[in-house]
């Protein structure tokens, strides 16, 4: 019974872990044979339909007595090292071996270790091994008579030129931005952090993609729960495709049903490396150029990687326009419809007067202009993102036309409604990331504030803060440093303190070293300085 | 299974937002009762647009034709006409952006309900700023009036109060150049005052307060309308005084500036002293006015004037060399005589008229309240026999941007 439990397991595992079509499953996939031709039967067999697909077979050895194959995937490896790094040392360099050298090939590693030059080599045992490599972008060296096979790293697939990000543009600091390969994203990281500290492990997830994601961290700062935790959870990802960071980023969120995003992503690498000093953990993702970092504070909404590189003075004032823009994007609307129709006693008399003339003449009630106002400008947002650029401009001039002017002087709405959209439209892109939850909770809070009033919005707001306060990121409260209140946490938040003032790491994130540095006051000219030049003169 | 203990730590330190307490059926009826309660439970609904109000910028009262009537006047703001008139620039008569309308009935509340027979808008009151007794409904008692303005919603308690001394619904019909509603120029009027100091400005709140203290009597600024250029213009003149919700009498320009002296509301006011050198105007520039009640030998309460006043050389026709610390003694001491003779003319006026406009009797109440126990029934009586000691002292700080006369050849 027991045995055919175990069997039964084996070839479960067997289903899910290879991508070896069933046909291939006939001939043992597990192992490799000894017999060349049969080995590459069998890969014949899974890649043959493909014509991107290359299989070379040739002799070598002093009288060619060795039969050879090399495998791999033309476009994804690099042709220049198959042919100077392995072919060529085999085929021509192998005739020249010395004459009291038998030439007699005892091990596949004898050839990794004499002949092939290349940096990256592994031997592989199983024709599933073979064909993850030659999937992956490696070469595979089969020779006759031997039970391995040579997993050769010659990755070289065209891939973008480094560039700056469009999300995350900045006018001091770095440009650099990731692109979609994994490993240059890695190394972007690397560079930036040369810490033996830095960790960089890998998982595989998706039956179909195969999509290598990279957990990256400082050990020794990161509270090794939280890698417990996010790999716990990218191991529990059962899906046959991951395509993006956003894909991940669904799959292993605390609340995917709310509208803020717990967990944040970035196009930079000084950011993920910010962050990760701070005691977060990034996620890197091959085929994106998003890395994700988290956990991630309500907070880290209005964080730009600017902020770091500026003047204190000027970050500060920054950070508070977001939060001021924050609010104004996402209760202008509603406020100016609560004024509008219930709170009039609220608006300045003169400012009353005003509105009262331009909305003499109006059709409409002041909350559907509002409404049809927000919509025209959510379906100009969205065209001037799908439009081709030159098209675009056009689109762009007609809807400022039509919404600015037009609608205003044909007498459709009135102009504190077109100027109370534009300040909202501007105002929520002064902010950095939750312009999504922005632009989704405003509609609520209008339709409360239509209903209800100053009282709806009241309302809305109270739950609004309610939704944040509940609101966890990999363990994290998202509000916090204020709810939970942390005075120490509160340096980065509506002010940036001197960066020589950070003295500790954010204590919500529960980092394993909180200590950042040593407090001490820049360089100021001394006292004992100046007395020193009295006595000079 | 036992979960250790780190095991149980991890699962507390990853809480996720899952809440089991509700299952999603019940949560969904919360949700649905909720939300049905607050459209239920928050009374009023009050939606109203914009285009469908008549603002009040400004209201009268007045003794109604028929006897035991009253009438109501309110400026509205004609919102059409903002419009024509700021686009149309110059040329032609503009049209008025304000139209005054009135109803006349047994109550102010009544009147006002039947403001909704003439207009179809409905009547704002929240941005009243100005509210008009007519002389005559002053005399016959302001109560009503007072009542309905404080206890409505609507209304504020900082619109101003005044008197006109003819028919208070003329006022709303003056003739106005700057402004475009007579409202804003009533209200603008009032709140320039401070640079006169000859005019009280009262709001609601300032008269009930007076009115419930009980021994203060209340008062309010006169406005009048006279002709210039054949235009009918108002323009702010004395204080009307009430004693019982009724107009009993007035001060003069000079005797309210008394009244602003004492109770600290005087601002800015120019001196003008005439010598047998010529006339020199003095300006002052802050001053400080205090009640300070004290006890005298004999037991009984006495009442202290201080006034401390800052001023300024502004004007000199002399050509006398002004500047000299003898010249600025002599001229500081003209100048407390000018205070002391406008605070001594409106504590005559006052005490003829036996109101105690100043709050003599409050400030006892405070100091000495037990004193005040015994007097305070018959505080007219009290008030009109209060000989209060005066102590003015005005400081002369500049002479203005110049020290000399301007004079001939006097370089």
């Amino acid at each position: 019974m027991r045995a055919l439990e175990k069997l039964l397991s084996q070839t479960k595992k067997k289903i899910t872990k290879s991508v070896v079509s069933s046909e291939a499953e006939e001939i043992n996939p597990e192992k490799l044979s000894r017999c060349l031709s049969e080995n590459l039967n069998a890969l014949v067999k899974v890649f043959g339909d493909n014509c991107d697909f290359v299989s070379r077979e040739f002799n070598f050895g002093r009288d060619g007595q060795y039969k050879g194959a090399i495998m791999f995937f033309d476009g994804l490896t690099n042709l220049k090292i198959i042919n100077d790094n392995v072919i060529k040392p085999l085929m021509y360099d192998s005739r020249f071996v010395r004459s009291d050298d038998t030439g007699a090939l005892e091990s596949l590693e004898e050839l990794r270790d004499k002949l092939v030059s290349v940096g990256d080599l592994k031997t592989v045992e199983s024709i599933s091994g073979a064909i993850d490599a030659c999937l992956s972008g490696n070469a595979v060296l089969l020779v006759d008579g031997f039970q391995k096979a040579l997993d050769i790293s010659a990755k070289g697939w065209d891939k973008r030129a480094i560039s700056e990000p469009d999300t995350e543009t900045v006018v001091r600091g770095p440009r650099e931005g990731f692109i979609e390969n994994l490993r240059t994203n890695t190394a972007l990281v690397r560079r930036k952090l040369r810490s033996p500290q830095l960790k960089i492990r890998s998982i595989k997830i998706g039956d179909r993609t195969n999509t290598q994601v990279n957990i990256i961290y400082i050990d020794g700062i990161v509270n090794p729960e939280l890698i417990a935790e996010i790999e716990r959870r990218l191991k529990n990802i059962d899906t046959d495709a991951i395509l993006s960071a956003g894909n991940i980023e669904q799959f292993i969120e605390d609340s995917p049903s709310s509208v803020f995003q717990t967990i944040r992503y970035s196009e930079k690498p000084d950011t993920i490396v910010g962050k990760m000093l701070e005691g977060r953990a990034a996620i890197i993702i091959d085929g994106t150029p998003f890395v994700l970092s988290l956990p991630m504070l309500f907070v880290e909404n209005f964080q730009s990687s600017e902020d770091y590189a500026v003047r204190t003075s000027y970050a500060t004032t920054m950070r508070i326009l977001r939060f001021i823009a924050f609010f104004i994007s996402l209760f202008g609307p509603a406020l100016y419809v609560a004024l509008a129709t219930y709170h009039q006693e609220l608006i300045p008399t003169s400012l009353l007067i005003t509105m009262a003339a331009s909305s003499e003449s109006l059709p409409f009630p002041a909350a559907l202009e509002t409404f049809l106002m927000m919509l025209s400008f959510e379906i100009l947002k969205e065209a001037g993102v799908r439009m081709p650029r030159p098209i675009g401009q056009a689109i762009s001039i007609v809807g400022a036309l039509v919404m600015g002017e037009a609608a205003v002087s044909a007498g459709l709405v009135g102009a504190p409604i077109v100027i109370v959209i534009a300040i909202t439209a501007v105002a929520s892109f002064a902010i950095p990331f939750a312009s999504d939850a922005v632009s989704l909770l405003k509609w609520v809070l209008l339709v409360l504030a239509a209903t209800m009033g100053s009282f709806g919005i009241t309302l809305g707001a109270l739950a609004i803060v309610i939704h944040l306060a509940s609101l966890r990121s990999f363990g994290t409260e998202y509000l916090a440093p204020f709810a939970p209140f942390q005075t120490s946490d509160l340096k980065d938040t509506l002010t940036r303190v001197p960066l020589w003032k950070m003295r500790t790491r954010p204590r919500a994130l529960k980092p394993r070293d909180s200590k950042r540095q040593n407090f001490k006051i820049p360089y100021k000219p001394a006292e004992a300085n100046d007395s020193g030049e009295e006595d000079r003169s | 299974m036992k979960k250790s203990k780190k095991q149980k730590l991890e699962a507390d330190y990853f809480k996720t937002t899952k809440h089991r307490a509700l299952s999603a059926a019940r949560r969904l009826i919360s949700i649905v009762i909720c939300t049905a309660l607050i459209f239920s439970l928050s009374s009023c609904w009050s939606r109203r647009e914009l285009n469908t109000l008549a603002i009040v910028l400004a209201t009268a009262l007045d003794v109604g034709d028929k006897p035991d009537t009253v009438k109501v006047t309110a400026q509205i703001v004609k919102p059409g006409g903002i419009k024509a008139s700021s686009t149309s620039s110059g040329g032609g008569t503009a049209e008025k952006a304000f139209s005054n309308i009135a109803f006349t009935d047994k109550s102010i509340l009544s009147a006002l309900g039947g403001f909704t027979h003439i207009t179809n808008r409905r009547m704002y009151f929240s941005h009243n700023k100005v509210l008009i007794f007519g002389s005559e409904l002053a005399k016959r008692g302001i109560a009503e009036g007072m009542d309905t303005f404080t206890r409505n919603f609507e209304t504020r308690m900082n619109v101003y109060v005044l008197v006109s001394k003819d028919k208070a619904a003329d006022i709303l019909d003056e003739e106005i150049e700057l402004e475009q509603m007579p409202a804003n120029h009533i209200s603008e009027l009032l709140e320039n005052q401070g640079l006169s100091s000859e005019t009280a400005i009262v709001t609601v709140r300032d008269f009930n307060i007076a009115t419930l203290s009980g021994t203060m009597a209340p008062i309010a600024p006169m406005i009048e309308l006279y002709n210039f250029k054949e235009k009918k213009k108002a323009r702010l003149e004395g204080t009307a005084v009430f004693k019982e919700s009724r107009m009993i009498g007035e001060l003069s320009s000079t005797q309210t500036r008394g009244l602003l002296w004492i109770t600290n509301k005087a601002k800015r006011h120019t001196i003008t002293i005439d010598t047998e050198l010529g006339k020199i105007d003095l300006i002052i520039t802050g001053s400080k006015g205090s009640i300070k009640p004290y006890r005298n030998k004999d037991g009984t309460i006495g009442i202290k004037l201080m006034v401390n006043a800052q001023g300024c050389l502004e004007g000199n026709e002399t050509e006398e060399d002004l500047s000299t610390l003898e010249n600025i003694q002599k001229l500081s001491e003209l100048a407390e005589e000018a205070i002391r003779a406008d605070i001594e003319s409106s504590i005559k006026q006052a005490q003829a008229l036996s109101a105690d406009v100043f709050g003599f009797g409050e400030s006892i109440r405070r100091d000495y309240p037990k004193e005040f126990e015994k007097i305070k029934d018959n505080w007219d009586q009290e008030f009109v026999k209060i000989k209060p000691m005066l102590e003015v002292e005005v400081f002369l700080n500049c002479t203005g941007g110049i020290g000399k006369p301007v004079k001939e050849g006097g370089g």
